[in-house]
């Protein structure tokens, strides 16, 4: 999967019934879940209108937070680590393995690994991951990538997963898999037994807390928990932009997260953890690694596309999209899919690789709307779009048909002869179609118009030469 | 003493002019019927295909033309939400306190789309011709979005005596159709598929007609009905108002509607 | 140069920003005790938890024998802190187990730090108050709840934690653990608990109404 692969990508996705069925339940669903549950909130707007100005405040002054949280893990035992790229965070993890003597790593769902290809890098060290989280462990078996921020096998359905298993577990079945209870407990029985001889857990972090030097994990199945308490090393992987001031703004993000992502006031299991094991603790690591990933967000910086560092990841954007509702995220062959994964994936691979995410996209606003943190993502996607257009990326034939077109539309008097002689033409090619007339096609021109539609037949004129030509009658009589 | 009549130029917005220009007649009788005196200077695009393709160069070149163009007007209305969003987005195409960015501000202070600018200043049609036909209303993206267009249309075409309004069930009222601009020849697929889980909520409510006040959404769809053989039909708003939906079985006004 | 140094110096050049004076975080909706009550109550059987309220501390053991007589589970239990004045070691009418959970998971009872009514969550930390490893090991979790740790929501919750150490974790728990990826409806008891039910506590000398009615 490849972004340059978009069209043909799409085009498959929309032929996958199991897909289409998730996203179809997904586009019904999700909107009014996040309507009703954001009207239980006191004031939506004033909220949300706090949780961007703090994101905007927090990203300005970055590097005082992360040297405020910094201070704070290490008061409490912890280690921080800084990784400038991919390369830099994987080999930083890989060697906390080694030296913790580690064989087995379990893992929560986190997008910043799956960003910097953590999974591969340590199964090369010799390390055996386990991903956690339900559907992101049903991928892993798949040797898939998530299609969704939060549901990474939604484009797979029960008998995919039941092939899966019976694939992957070893286990004597007297019959085949069916109910999705038998699946679920047989996951709970694997991934038990994995939590209980991990030697390293691994977990991303939603959020940080500069004031207590909180990583704070988000999760509904409660993987994220045991991932941290069990073993005994626990390493954070996360983005330089998750930091927040205080445990006041932490709640602000957190009023709006899973409202936003399910329609949940929370997610089932919120925790905020801050450093190893105490004296005293029942449970907990020894060894406590916070590893920061900056992997291109600092180049975002005083740039118009600094406000993708506002993203909570809550993917409201996701399901309320039409292109992303329509073909999910394998489509998008990047790690981000959806608005804000067209609007990431350029600054963290280059546009020249990921031209057609920004252009697979109808403009139509819904995602910064539904964006709790409102991130002008057509505005951004515009501007990777100017991009591409001046790096003479083409995604079409767009390039010298706009250049003519800008001439054309800067000479009114031109311009309306070409639309009129256009109206004439089209209206003698048509044919036709009951109260209106239409055109089938127009042999090789206009393929992407009539490959699904047809066209119904102008008039024959412009309403400008008819308007003209009335007033010169008007003045002539 | 009557006010003194106040002068309206219309942005007659490309397809329309080339495409269906029974649009513009359409608007420029409810403007004259409103009582505003109608202009339309010759003009060329507003650029929003140059702004949406990412070519701001090319859309400031051409905002600059049409703030010249406009120049003068008390108001300038479009039967285009799309068309009235990307004027409205002219001032931040300049740079800030410039010439060019206050001008641009004057015309986006004073442009509208045709049932906006009819709700503000004529929310009372005269003459509301009589339809009985069963009617649903697609928003299009960008008056819904950027220009707050929901109930408008809604309150001007409950006027027509004989209509009757059938709304899109939630999931898909809010949802976009497909149009995008060069996205609908860029990825059709992609397109046709958006557009019909459109058209199928249309068709649910069992509406005789699809009523929409954007061109490029009303051809996008009634491309695809005429392509999948279904005999809906895609009016635009202001021909709905007029009374003049061609072959749309509109009878004249009757003065139910008044009042 | 250092990544720590490199990075910190890219982040120098980062646009600041203020706040918007304007911009305040609303508050949840304070309503008095029995609109808090039926707001928690509602956001935890939202979740798939269950919830019951007792007058005073002895009448716990009675209302946990008959959550788990009720689920058709043993009456034994496997308690962690809870509060002082619930006394689980001697009633009758439960069977006290040992400390650690048995492997087929079992059910664990503590108290908490908070509850937040907006969000409908109880809140438990690591340390000596609750055993925070157990809490998603079990597979029922009965959480007390006295009533005065109910707040109104996450903000009230920050002030306490301020007062003293910070704990280690600290879990805000909102109902059994759940999955979606099984498709819908979300299947319960993915990894952590089947079962979440919470026990309210409220002083013995008030009639306490059923707080569906309140």
């Amino acid at each position: 999967m490849d972004s340059r692969d978009f069209p043909a990508q799409a085009a498959a996705a929309l032929e996958q019934p199991t897909l289409q069925r998730s996203l179809a339940a997904m586009r019904t669903a999700m909107p009014g879940l996040r309507a009703t549950a954001l009207a239980g909130l006191p004031d939506y707007p004033a909220l949300r209108a706090r949780a961007r100005d703090m994101r905007d405040a927090s990203i300005g002054s970055l590097g005082e937070l992360l040297r405020a949280y910094e201070a704070r893990v290490i008061a409490a035992g912890g280690t921080v680590h800084w990784a400038r790229n991919a390369e830099e965070a994987c080999r930083i993890v890989g060697e906390l393995c080694d030296a913790a003597g580690a064989r087995r790593v379990i893992k929560s769902k986190s997008m910043v690994t799956e960003e910097i290809g953590l999974n591969d890098s340590l199964q090369r060290r010799g390390l055996q991951v386990t991903e956690t989280d339900l559907g992101e462990y049903i991928i892993q078996l798949r040797g898939e990538r998530p299609s969704h921020i939060l549901a990474p096998a939604l484009h797979l359905g029960l008998a995919d997963v039941a092939a899966t298993f019976e694939q992957h577990h070893r286990r004597p079945r007297a019959e085949p898999l069916r109910e999705a209870e038998d699946m679920l407990a047989e996951a709970r029985a694997e991934l038990r037994a994995a939590f209980l001889g991990a030697d390293v857990g691994i977990t991303g972090a939603n959020f940080l807390v500069a004031e207590t030097g909180a990583a704070v994990i988000v999760t509904n199945e409660g993987n994220a928990d045991l991932s941290m308490t069990l073993p005994a090393t626990h390493i954070v992987v996360t983005g330089i932009e998750k930091v927040v001031p205080t445990l006041e703004d932490l709640g602000v993000l957190l009023r709006l997260l899973a409202r936003s992502a399910i329609g949940e006031p929370l997610s089932a299991y919120t925790t905020l953890v801050h450093g190893p094991r105490r004296p005293g603790d029942a449970a907990g690591p020894r060894a406590f690694h916070v590893v920061l990933v900056d992997n291109g967000r600092s180049s975002l910086l005083g740039t118009t596309q600094q406000p993708l560092l506002r993203c909570i990841r809550c993917s409201a954007c996701l399901n309320h999209c039409p292109v992303y509702t329509s073909v999910g995220g394998h489509a998008y062959g990047s790690v981000y899919s959806g608005p804000i994964g067209a609007a990431l994936t350029p600054a963290l691979t280059g546009i020249a690789a990921a031209a057609h995410l920004p252009n697979a996209s109808t403009l139509c606003g819904r995602c910064e709307d539904v964006c709790p943190v409102a991130i002008p993502i057509p505005d951004i996607l515009r501007h990777w779009r100017s991009q591409a257009l001046a790096a003479r990326i083409g995604t079409g034939p767009e390039r010298p048909g706009l250049r003519a077109w800008r001439y054309l539309a800067a000479h009114p008097w031109l311009y309306g002869r070409v639309l009129a002689l256009a109206a004439r033409v089209l209206r003698l090619l048509s044919v036709p179609a009951g109260a209106r007339r239409r055109l089938r096609g127009l042999g090789s021109l206009g393929r992407g118009w009539f490959a699904w539609r047809d066209l119904p037949a102008p008039d024959g004129e412009t309403f400008q030469e008819r308007w003209r030509r009335r007033r010169l009658r008007q003045r002539g009589a | 003493m009557t006010a003194p009549t106040r002068s309206v130029a219309l942005l007659v917005t490309c397809l329309v002019d080339a495409l269906r220009p029974s649009v513009a007649e359409a608007t420029v009788a409810l403007l004259g019927q409103a009582g505003f005196a109608v202009a339309v200077p010759r003009q060329g695009c507003c650029g929003q295909p140059l702004l949406n393709a990412g070519d701001a160069d090319g859309a400031a070149d051409l905002a600059r033309r049409m703030i010249a163009v406009f120049a003068g007007y008390d108001f300038v209305v479009a039967p285009s939400g799309s068309c009235i969003a990307t004027l409205r987005e002219y001032p931040r195409l300049f740079a800030p306190g410039s010439a060019d960015a206050a001008a641009a501000q004057d015309l986006a202070a004073r442009a509208f789309e045709i049932c906006d600018f009819l709700d503000r200043h004529a929310a009372v049609l005269e003459n509301a011709p009589r339809w009985d036909a069963s009617v649903a209303y697609h928003d299009a993206c960008s008056g819904l979005r950027q220009l707050g267009i929901r109930n408008q249309p809604r309150a001007l075409l409950s006027q027509l005596p004989g209509l009757e309004l059938r709304e899109l069930a939630t999931a898909e009222a809010a949802e976009c159709c497909g149009f995008g601009g060069l996205f609908c020849v860029k990825y059709p697929a992609v397109s046709a598929q958006i557009a019909d889980r459109k058209l199928d909520a249309v068709l649910a409510t069992g509406a005789d007609f699809l009523v929409g006040g954007d061109l490029g959404c009303l051809l996008h769809l009634e491309g695809r009905l005429q392509r999948r053989g279904l005999p809906l039909r895609a009016v635009h708003v202001a021909e709905a108002l007029a009374g003049q939906v061609p072959g749309g079985g509109q009878g004249p006004a009757d003065g139910s509607g008044r009042g | 140069m250092s990544a720590r140094d490199a990075i910190l110096a890219q982040l120098s050049r980062a646009t600041p920003a203020t706040l918007r004076p304007a911009a305040v975080a609303p508050a949840p909706v304070n309503g008095g005790s029995a609109v808090k009550i039926r707001r928690f109550a509602a956001g935890l059987q939202a979740a798939s938890a269950t919830f019951a309220v007792v007058s005073g501390p002895a009448a716990v053991p009675g209302a946990i024998a008959a959550y788990l007589a009720a689920n058709s589970l043993p009456l034994r239990i496997c308690p962690g802190e809870v509060p002082a004045a619930v006394d689980l070691r001697n009633a009758a009418q439960l069977e006290y187990g040992a400390d650690r959970l048995p492997d087929d998971g079992g059910t664990l009872v503590t108290g908490c730090l908070a509850a937040l009514a907006e969000e409908g969550v109880v809140v438990l930390a690591s340390g000596t108050r609750q055993v925070a490893a157990d809490a998603f090991l079990a597979a029922t979790h009965i959480v007390i709840v006295e009533s005065g740790q109910l707040l109104d929501g996450m903000d009230d919750l920050w002030p306490v934690l301020r007062q003293g150490p910070l704990p280690r974790s600290l879990h805000l728990i909102r109902g059994p653990s759940r999955t979606a990826d099984l498709g819908v409806p979300s299947r319960l008891g993915a990894h952590g608990p089947l079962r979440v039910h919470v026990i309210l506590v409220e002083p013995a000398y008030v009639e306490c109404a059923d707080p569906g009615d309140t």
